[in-house]
């Protein structure tokens, strides 16, 4: 596992536990806006509201079955985590297209990994037989 | 009769864990070579957090499966097996030639999968001798499946929930105290870590960094009888969610699936326990069956 530094605020999303990622499979990234309409869509048409998590591996399940259209016809099976019933302003805001912008702040980012190095750094000087080569 | 294309629990019932270490021990050894670049212990007091029964199913990479303890059992027996059904109706109104499919774990009391690792870790701390949890929820799911499952178990339960998340889902406040949990809002000024995160974050919206910082501080201060939970992205965590990819295996071998062409891997709070079983994933990627797969794997281990 990976980290952007204990400063770093991830932008405000929804689908809070989807804030990590490692590096066994292949991860595709998703715009919350079109998650949550995948998501929506499951709704409608199997009568269980997803949580806004399970929408962005909805809205994957969709780009897959897309994607394979011209190939044999795939057999996709996806992971509903979880109920949204208590993350429906992810869904009220999203039907308001009033979501807020999911980008990540890049300068934050690069603010938050210098002060890591820089705390690694302090922290292998403090403790130098601990540092592997 | 079966439920939708599910089948009942006698046909579906899982009795072990996949353990994916077993299947991948060189992703392992490649994942841990450097985690003790900074490990610096000598001259820090560090109180181990976690039962050693958990780190091991974190770092174990010779058993195959791991059995599930009977009380874990008794309780997930409460909620599953899941539903596993086709979703025609989206198939259908999609236009797609794909045959699309989902589990849903969003049917017990807590509204997610994470339950099924709740419950475990609950187990084992409790097994352990410790009497009070203390961990850090992002958009709450954990904080009550925690909660829930440390009421099963008899443990006192506090979570630090993630500023943001707390005021946009109250809801999970309230299931938490129901549970018989407490539950504060991230960044708090219970904590040292809390209050400096304040300073920088005035809009409170706060991190599971900060929140799992929090838990971690006020677990260290009430050593005697509380420890911190880390949460649902531990290696022990992939573990106990494999019951969702060892059903899944068992419920599409009734029904007419009897091959899965595609898993989707996601952050492990969506997607990947269900493909977190290896023989899930690998069997059907190789074209066998799954467990013939995982039988030669075996083998070859031997």
């Amino acid at each position: 596992m990976y980290t952007l530094g204990s400063s770093y605020l991830a932008p405000p999303i929804h689908a809070g536990g989807l804030r990590y990622a490692s590096g066994l499979f292949k991860a595709r990234a998703l715009r919350q806006a079109d998650a949550l309409k995948a998501g929506a869509l499951f709704a409608e048409t199997e009568g269980i509201i997803p949580a806004p998590e399970s929408a962005y591996a909805i809205a994957a399940g969709l780009q897959l079955a897309a994607e394979s259209k011209a190939k044999s016809a795939p057999c996709i099976l996806m992971n509903i985590s979880g109920h949204g019933l208590f993350d429906l302003s992810a869904y009220e805001q999203a039907q308001r297209g009033e979501l807020p912008d999911d980008t990540p702040d890049e300068r934050m980012i690069e603010a938050s990994l210098a002060g890591t190095i820089e705390r690694n750094a302090e922290l292998a000087e403090a403790h130098p037989s601990n540092v592997s080569a | 009769m079966n439920r939708g294309n599910g089948a009942s629990a006698e046909q579906a019932g899982v009795s072990t864990w996949c353990n994916f270490l077993f299947d991948f021990p060189d992703h392992y050894a490649r994942s841990t070579a450097s985690t003790n670049r900074f490990a610096y212990t000598q001259g820090v007091n560090v109180l181990p957090q976690q039962p050693l029964s958990l780190m091991k199913q974190s770092n174990d990479t010779t058993h195959p499966d791991i059995a599930i303890p009977g009380p874990v059992l008794k309780l997930y027996a409460s909620y599953r097996p899941t539903l596993l059904r086709r979703a025609k109706t989206l198939e259908e109104r999609l236009g797609t030639s794909a045959r699309l499919y989902f589990k849903f774990e969003g049917a017990n009391v807590s509204g997610s999968h994470k339950l099924n690792t709740a419950l475990a870790q609950a187990y084992y701390y409790q097994k352990a001798g410790v009497k009070h949890l203390i961990t850090g929820t992002g958009a709450g799911q954990w904080g009550t499946a925690l909660a829930y499952a440390c009421q099963r178990f008899g443990l006192a339960c506090t979570v630090f929930m993630v500023g943001i998340s707390y005021r946009q889902k109250p809801q999970r406040r309230t299931i938490v105290e129901l549970f018989g949990g407490e539950i504060h809002e991230s960044p708090s000024k219970l904590t040292r870590a809390g209050r400096e995160a304040l300073n920088r974050d005035p809009n409170r919206i706060g991190s599971l960094a900060v929140a799992t910082g929090e838990a971690i501080e006020l677990a260290r201060e009430k050593k005697d009888t509380a420890r911190f939970a880390v949460g649902s992205g531990e290696t022990c965590v992939l573990l106990h969610q494999t019951v969702i990819g060892n059903e899944a295996v068992k419920q599409c071998k009734r029904s007419e699936t009897s091959q899965i062409m595609s898993s989707l891997a996601w952050a492990p709070a969506a997607i990947l326990p269900a493909s977190a079983c290896p023989s899930c994933v690998r069997g059907a990627s190789l074209g066998g069956t799954s467990s013939s797969w995982r039988q030669s794997r075996w083998r070859a281990r031997r």
